[in-house]
């Protein structure tokens, strides 16, 4: 039989020899178109650099960062103290530095919870309609009409105060636009040529779900949850601003702020270190999102 | 005997004042091992007729028939390994996230048959790819070549139908020869029955025996192809194809 | 003879796309009279970027080069976005593949059609309306006061397609390039389009280039076939003669097609040499 012109798409040298290895070469592919975007790869670095301070926070921290010295508290930054101290005389920077395990911990959880449900729902939804859509809509609807914050406050005074309790009042707010961004993105799949062939073949519902629709949704939802996590950031500062999500003496950079803000005028340092690093971990996220999105989403590739 | 039976077949889409009746007692007979083709313009009803075999819209009435089995509202799983489609768009029919492997071992997982490295292997060069491809995404490869795989993801099950709709209207003329040239081999080699959706006389002429017109949702002709050539059609609309497709005469302007 | 509406040199055009650069067109030749010139090739083959180019409607990451790139007496490469704007649906047009996607559809299709009028000329509304309805009637539309007030996606195809052809006419321009006109529409319904691109033609003084992948339906309809393969010029042919067509490309082409009236057991294969693509 006569064997076609084997085509060899713009730029592939080496064909995969398993499909490790294809999975291998297309992420390759990716990181690469990644870093090309000067915008992206800052918002990278930064984000890299908050989960290795985080891991090395012991190392680097250079003080405990709850142990209280009242005779040298406020203290501008120094050589001693990088951040100076707070009113406790607890070493800002070591603070900081921990605070950045308590911010990762709380952006992982919210996503891990997050992600998951609202894929699942959103993808449920658009794939059967009828009855199941309207349920599902209708109570992600009423999840969407309050403002998050508010959202998340009444849960907190459901649950009481509390770094855990923050986080799940956060994903329980957070969870909803996933879920409509997972069903906007099946519902012109349920259609499309690819899933009737797979329907074709006899594969059950939670098959086609899990195995065909929900690796299709995963690029603008992981987008999404990129973007999010700056507000993800940002909800959880306001949250411990006012005292409702990490509670004292940990670190939390919100809470920081909060308890800085008394004595902002003279110690400045209080307030700008925390308040810069939830700045650049916030804008780095989004950085990220907007690279990943120009990567990953079909629309926008040519 | 009959390998594709059709009696009766109605269906409408909408209720009430949005009643919409797409098809019309549509019926057809196709023998084993026959190459079958539906012909009409958009809106005859002929991708419909396909997609009700296949179990796609179950709220048709009338008979179906495949291989003597009642194709019924819940199907069994077997009515997969017995009747496979292969679909128009080659960009749009193969999943973009599975490499060319893990598609075809799709449905070899699905109905649990082992064996499936080797499988795919085989079924990659009956349909003229080979090995090199196994690992490829579909971006990576051509409209001919993806077609190809669409081919070999529904052999794979070794069907004894496959509903073709209108496989190679979105390709080039140069890759449509060859997929028609496969389609004709596979045929003969594996004893295939076809029933192939297409607007395009000349394809329908090449590769089947026999073929229905329909407009509008009704059968208006079933005939040999040979008679097409030949001037041996009898219905108007037939006629007015057939001009149409060898654009030899002006056809009045009408709106 | 009828004056050369559109001269091309050695068109060139590079598409640079994450650092690398590919030659979608490369040195393409040819001119354009009062006639019905075809440029036929498959995917790939650089042929819409041709027409798109003649516009400047290409993508900004394109460069186009030519050594002569003239409509009339306008040099297309050096002139400037509003003097190209000026041509743009005046005296140069375009009418694309599907009308589903693009005719508006939030507006009503005569008023597209007058707008199309009033971008290059300042009359009153009620006079862009005449012309409309004029123009419906010339391609073939029975009752244009019906069809004026009519929405895209209430017309069917092949109306669709010739509403099209009518704002792109009423400007009266000089050259239309046609992008696969029929390609998205029933058999039947070609050739009432193509009748009414006809009559336009032989009725004003317009040079039509039309761009397909259908060589069949080319050679009946066109004066002259431009075959291109892999962004060159391969066979340059009128095309009543395509039987006697030199490159092999062509022959293949011809050759692979099925026909109602030779069927044949094996269609031929289309065997690419690679040095065509050095032709």
């Amino acid at each position: 039989m006569n064997l076609p012109l084997a085509s060899s798409a713009a730029g592939d040298t080496a064909l995969p020899a398993s499909s490790v290895a294809a999975l291998a070469a297309s992420t390759l592919r990716l990181l690469r178109f990644l870093l090309r975007n000067p915008m992206t790869f800052v918002g990278l670095i930064v984000v890299s650099t908050l989960i290795l301070v985080a891991a090395i926070a012991p190392w680097i921290a250079g003080h405990d960062p709850l142990l209280q010295n009242l005779a040298g508290a406020l203290q501008a930054p120094s050589s001693v103290h990088w951040f100076g101290t707070d009113e406790y005389g607890r070493d800002v920077f070591a603070r900081l530095v921990y605070g950045s395990r308590i911010t990762l911990y709380i952006l992982l959880l919210v996503t891990v919870i997050v992600g998951p449900i609202g894929l699942l729902v959103g993808t449920v939804s658009g794939y059967f309609g009828g009855w199941v859509d309207n349920l599902f809509m209708r109570i992600t609807d009423i999840f969407i009409s309050f403002p998050s914050l508010v959202l998340a406050l009444a849960f907190i005074a459901a649950l009481g105060p509390g770094l855990e309790h923050a986080v799940i009042a956060i994903a329980l707010t957070a969870w909803p636009p996933i879920a409509r961004l997972a069903r906007a993105e099946t519902l012109p799949l349920r259609n499309a040529d690819f899933v009737v062939a797979v329907q074709l073949q006899g594969a059950s519902s939670t098959r086609i779900i899990l195995r065909h629709i929900i690796p299709m949704c995963l690029s603008s939802v992981i987008i999404r949850l990129t973007m999010n996590m700056a507000g993800i950031i940002l909800t959880a500062a306001a949250l411990g601003f006012l005292g409702l999500g990490a509670q004292a003496p940990l670190p939390e950079w919100g809470a920081m702020i909060s308890t800085g803000r008394r004595y902002m005028l003279e110690s400045w340092w209080l307030v700008a270190a925390p308040g810069v690093a939830i700045m650049l971990v916030s804008l780095a996220f989004n950085l990220l999102g907007d690279g990943l999105r120009d990567v990953l989403d079909p629309r926008s590739q040519s | 005997m009959s390998m594709i039976e059709i009696a009766g077949l109605n269906l409408s889409f909408g209720t009430g004042a949005a009643l919409n009746a797409v098809l019309h007692d549509v019926a057809l007979n196709v023998a084993e091992g026959e190459a079958f083709g539906l012909v009409g313009e958009s809106g005859s009803g002929k991708t419909t007729v396909l997609r009700c075999l296949a179990g796609q819209y179950q709220h048709w009435t009338g008979q179906l028939r495949i291989a003597g089995q009642a194709v019924t509202r819940n199907l069994p799983l077997n009515h997969y390994r017995t009747v496979q489609m292969v679909f128009q768009d080659p960009y749009a029919s193969l999943h973009p996230r599975y490499t060319v492997d893990a598609a075809l071992q799709e449905p070899l997982r699905i109905h649990g048959i082992d064996g499936r490295g080797q499988k795919v292997s085989e079924i990659l060069r009956k349909v003229g790819l080979n090995d090199s491809f196994r690992f490829r995404y579909p971006h990576q490869l051509s409209g001919g070549q993806r077609q190809r795989v669409a081919i070999a993801r529904a052999l794979i099950l070794r069907p004894r139908v496959l509903l073709l709709d209108e496989p190679t209207s979105a390709l080039d003329v140069s890759v449509q020869a060859e997929i028609l040239n496969l389609l004709a081999d596979l045929r003969r080699q594996e004893g295939l029955t076809y029933l192939m959706v297409t607007h395009d006389l000349a394809v329908v002429a090449h590769l089947c025996d026999r073929l229905a017109v329909m407009q509008q949702g009704r059968v208006v002709e079933t005939l040999d192809s040979a008679l097409l050539a030949s001037d041996g059609a009898t219905h108007a609309y037939t006629r007015l194809l057939v001009q149409a497709s060898r654009d030899i005469q002006r056809v009045p302007i009408a709106v | 003879m009828t004056e050369i509406k559109l001269a091309v040199q050695d068109l060139c055009v590079e598409f640079r796309n994450a650092g690398k650069t590919s030659l979608a067109v490369r040195d393409v030749s040819f001119t354009l009279g009062r006639e019905k010139l075809a440029i036929v090739g498959e995917s790939g083959s650089g042929k819409s970027t041709v027409g798109r180019s003649l516009l400047r409607l290409h993508p900004p990451t394109a460069r186009v080069t030519a050594k002569t790139l003239r409509f009339a007496d306008i040099d297309l490469l050096a002139a400037s976005e509003k003097q190209i704007q000026a041509i743009r649906g005046a005296r140069m047009s375009m009418i694309m593949q599907d009308p589903k996607y693009s005719l508006n559809p939030v507006v009503r299709v005569g008023e597209q059609i007058a707008e199309a009028y009033l971008a290059h000329h300042k009359v009153p509304h009620r006079e862009a309306r005449e012309r409309a309805l004029d123009m419906l009637a010339k391609v073939h539309i029975r009752d244009p006061q019906r069809v004026y007030s009519l929405y895209p996606h209430e017309v069917s195809g092949g109306m669709g397609q010739r509403i099209m052809i009518a704002m792109m006419v009423i400007t009266d321009p000089q050259v239309i390039i046609a992008d696969e006109p029929t390609s998205a529409l029933d058999v039947s319904v070609r050739r009432q389009v193509l009748n009414v691109l006809e009559e336009l033609v032989s009725e004003r003084d317009l040079g039509l280039i039309f761009i397909s992948h259908d060589l069949n339906l080319v050679r009946h309809f066109c004066d002259r076939v431009l075959v291109m393969y892999a962004g060159r010029v391969v066979e340059s042919i009128a095309a009543a003669d395509l039987d006697q067509a030199s490159h092999p490309y062509t022959r293949g082409l011809l050759a692979a097609l099925p026909s109602l009236d030779h069927p044949r057991a094996t269609l031929p294969v289309l065997q690419r040499d690679p040095l065509w693509l050095n032709a």
